[in-house]
């Protein structure tokens, strides 16, 4: 059964971003490595290494403790930090499991981005260092 | 200064294992010493001086936590947190010989 996606729950760096985020996506993506030889009958594969990310936008706001005063130090200072999404604002549990990459990177920001009259947003992507750790389903 | 609790059974610093060490160790030195099981991080108090939840704290709340160095520095350029408590010097034992008694001579 399809579910609205209407509360989601973005905690970056420990700070609750989830009041200023309008889209959210976990990204998980394994590479596709080919192990095809002489006499099959069709393509074999394994799974590769695993690259994942978070792509996430934001209404950008650059009040104190908001959105730009959480991201830019994570950018500038390259940081390595944890990100968790949860799909909604509830604590976790079985059926509101987070998502948890404990050694994330921010390597997209822009501050400043949009047109005349228009909500100034920023879409982030953060990737996961999967050399320390993989995105966790936590559940409790 | 970050404060760390040495867990390997090897010093850190001249530190024993089981002591609390505090030094200013930069983000990758401490990501190392993590990664390698030798040291970890003593939580501590922070107080939300922000706008936002941190670490499921609302602004004005006081929290304990144990940030990284550079989680911790993130934070505290966003103008999120403020430490609470400032890290003092370990106490040591105070020497019970008489005053008279030179309190740099130590006996062998």
């Amino acid at each position: 059964m399809g579910k609205l996606l209407v509360n989601a729950q973005v905690i970056i760096n420990s700070v609750d971003l989830t009041d200023h985020c309008y889209s959210v996506v976990v990204n998980g993506q394994a590479a596709d490595e080919e192990t095809t030889a002489m006499g099959a009958a069709g393509k074999s594969r394994v799974p590769g290494l695993k690259d994942e990310s978070f792509e996430i936008e934001l209404r950008q706001d650059f009040a104190a403790g908001k959105v730009d005063a959480t991201l830019q130090p994570l950018y500038a200072n390259g940081t390595s930090f944890v990100v968790e999404v949860r799909p909604t604002i509830a604590a976790r549990s079985v059926t509101n499991p987070a998502y948890v990459g404990n050694a994330c990177y921010l390597i997209d920001y822009d501050p400043i981005s949009g047109q005349v009259a228009k909500v100034m947003n920023s879409k982030i992507k953060i990737v996961v260092d999967g050399q320390t750790s993989a995105i966790q389903r936590l559940t409790s | 200064m970050g404060i760390y609790k040495v867990t390997a059974p090897k010093p850190v610093l001249d530190t024993e294992p089981g002591e609390t060490l505090e030094h200013d160790f930069t983000a990758t030195e401490e990501a190392d010493l993590l990664a390698a099981g030798r040291l970890e991080i003593v939580p501590r108090q922070y107080r939300n001086v922000g706008t936002s939840t941190v670490a499921d704290a609302e602004p004005g709340k006081t929290f304990t936590h144990s940030f990284t160095v550079g989680q911790e520095q993130a934070l505290l350029e966003g103008g999120h947190i403020e430490r609470v408590d400032t890290p003092k010097p370990k106490a040591k034992a105070k020497d019970p010989e008489p005053a008279a008694a030179s309190p740099d001579k130590k006996e062998s």
